[in-house]
């Protein structure tokens, strides 16, 4: 079981020039650890601000540093999570990006879709942040459609903040939830009329 | 050369384990001077260094608070951890399931265990959770200007504002009720008693629930306040004089008391021995426990000591069946079964 970055041994503890808590010392922004009870350097878990080392501290530099830090690890993060599951169009004409809960309901919407002659292809995002697979998925096609259960478009909200600049003109959101299980008829209008309003 | 004797070098005083105390104190506290916290904390380090535990054999875990900021000033050897406000509880349990042979010494305050965590303290008594938990009890949120908490007397006033006039909750008899297996109340200026009461807390298995009451100096310690230094001094009912006696000390060495006494046997073989000072309180008895403090109550009092005791249950980890390797040191092979074994045990189930 690969438990991350824990320190087990003294040699290797050794061989780190500093050591701390809150210390990236290989840059991945993910800082080694050890274990209570191991007999290695203790390490306290700060919940006050701290420095590196985990000491207290109010300084600005520190902070700079620890929230880099975490950016840092949670950018490294993306391509160690899952991918998103791809089933793709060679025409690369539309792509849907939806979450595990449309699972079932986006098989019946990509019939409905391609009954009109559009070809569909399908992104679902398995983790967050998101992997760069998904930001490749949405430069290969014409239209991304980020397809969700909700009023707002939460999941086009992350895709906007995230994604380049010049890709975000091609992402469009349908989100609608009227507490009922998602019925495919009212997803699939609600794509098609964006895509009209899109092309206009 | 100076033709003065030389100075004898100083010897410096071990424990048990030929460890001297300097390996058990921390950094430098940032608490205000006087603080009631800054007393327990000392208590801490002489308890576990008398006690002879092995700094890494400690588990130091808090919430947050004034009293959760100590961890950083005692057993700066032990891992330690500053949970999410009144979390403490359940991340200890986390640790607890991975290394049961840990000695989890948990410290919050009354914030974060009688408001934001009581739900997380009433599930870990429950069930029996093995670890010290103290309560560092000033009456008041000092981190955010002196505010009245949960725990505070009906009655007593802060240095600004009004009297408080919200019932208070008695976090020893809500243990007590919880059946709470080890519960005492002891106050920050009454270091030998607190001293007793932490080492024997040390020794049981079970969770033990140690009430303390600790001034604070900036917000709570005037006369009209019921847990200044001064109130409590005047207005403590001692149950009993309480003596530690370490499982790696002869029983004959100890002097006898002249008086009534009992002893009490914990579970590493250490014994706790209450002697009387007026009327006997049994331990073992939770009426006389909440009797006891429900008169001191209602007289403005606080009762001290080792209000209720029981070995009788079993810990969390024998509860639940743990092995008895902490989990930690089981080897993967034998922790996560094959597909294989998985399917033959399904299938064994299925019938």
């Amino acid at each position: 079981m690969d438990r991350g970055k824990v320190v087990r041994d003294r040699d290797i503890f050794e061989a780190f020039e500093e050591f701390g808590r809150y210390l990236d010392v290989d840059g991945d922004g993910i800082p080694y650890r050890t274990l209570p009870g191991s007999g290695m350097d203790p390490i306290l878990y700060r919940g006050t601000g701290h420095n590196p080392k985990g000491v207290y501290s109010e300084k600005p530099e520190d902070y700079l540093y620890l929230m880099n830090r975490l950016k840092t690890k949670i950018d490294g993060a993306r391509d160690h999570l899952p991918a998103p599951i791809v089933r793709e169009e060679s025409e690369c004409e539309v792509g849907i990006i939806y979450l595990g809960s449309m699972e079932n309901t986006i098989q019946e919407i990509d019939d409905m879709l391609e009954a009109t002659g559009l070809k569909i292809s399908q992104c679902r995002v398995r983790a967050l942040p998101l992997h760069s697979g998904v930001e490749d998925f949405v430069r290969r096609h014409e239209h991304t459609i980020v397809l969700e259960i909700n009023r707002d478009g939460q999941l086009y909200g992350i895709l906007r903040k995230e994604l380049p600049n010049d890709l975000v003109t091609k992402v469009h959101s349908v989100a609608y939830s009227d507490g009922m299980p998602p019925r495919a008829r009212i997803y699939a209008d609600q794509i098609l009329s964006t895509l009209k309003e899109a092309n206009q | 050369m100076s033709d003065a004797p030389a100075r004898p070098a100083r010897t410096v005083k071990l424990n048990v384990i030929n460890e001297p105390k300097d390996s058990y104190t921390g950094g430098k506290s940032s608490l205000c001077p006087g603080c009631g916290h800054d007393q327990i904390s000392n208590v801490i380090i002489a308890a576990a260094w008398e006690n002879g535990i092995e700094p890494h054999r400690i588990a130091k875990m808090s919430g947050i608070g004034c009293s959760s900021k100590t961890p950083a000033y005692y057993l700066g050897q032990s891992h330690g951890f500053n949970t999410v406000h009144g979390r403490m509880p359940s991340v200890t349990t986390g640790a607890y399931a991975v290394n049961k042979d840990l000695l989890y010494l948990g410290v919050s305050g009354d914030g974060d265990s009688a408001s934001i965590g009581i739900g997380q303290l009433i599930h870990a008594i429950r069930r029996n959770m093995d670890m010290v938990y103290i309560v560092e009890n000033n009456g008041v949120y000092g981190l955010t200007k002196g505010q009245y908490s949960a725990t505070a007397d009906v009655g007593s006033k802060k240095k600004k504002g009004k009297p408080n006039t919200t019932q208070p909750i008695d976090l020893c008899a809500l243990a007590i009720n919880l059946g709470c297996t080890f519960v005492a109340r002891s106050f920050s200026g009454s270091k030998k008693q607190l001293t007793s009461l932490l080492k024997a807390a040390m020794s049981h298995k079970g969770f033990a629930l140690i009430d303390v009451i600790s001034p604070c100096v900036t917000f709570n310690n005037n006369d009209e306040s019921m847990r200044s230094y001064g109130y409590v001094k005047e207005n403590e009912i001692t149950l009993h004089m309480a003596d530690y006696i370490p499982h790696f000390n002869p029983v004959e060495e100890i002097e006898v008391p002249e008086g009534h006494f009992r002893d009490i046997e914990l579970h590493d073989g250490s014994t706790i021995r209450l002697e009387t000072i007026s009327d006997e309180h049994d331990p073992g008895n939770a009426v006389a426990a909440l009797t006891a403090l429900h008169e001191a109550e209602s007289t403005q009092k606080h009762v001290t000591g080792l209000l209720y005791f029981d070995n009788s249950k079993p810990a969390l980890a024998e509860d639940l069946g743990i092995v008895d390797t902490p989990l930690i040191d089981v080897p993967d092979e034998e922790l996560r079964p094959t597909k294989a074994i998985l399917d033959e045990l399904n299938a064994a189930l299925l019938g």
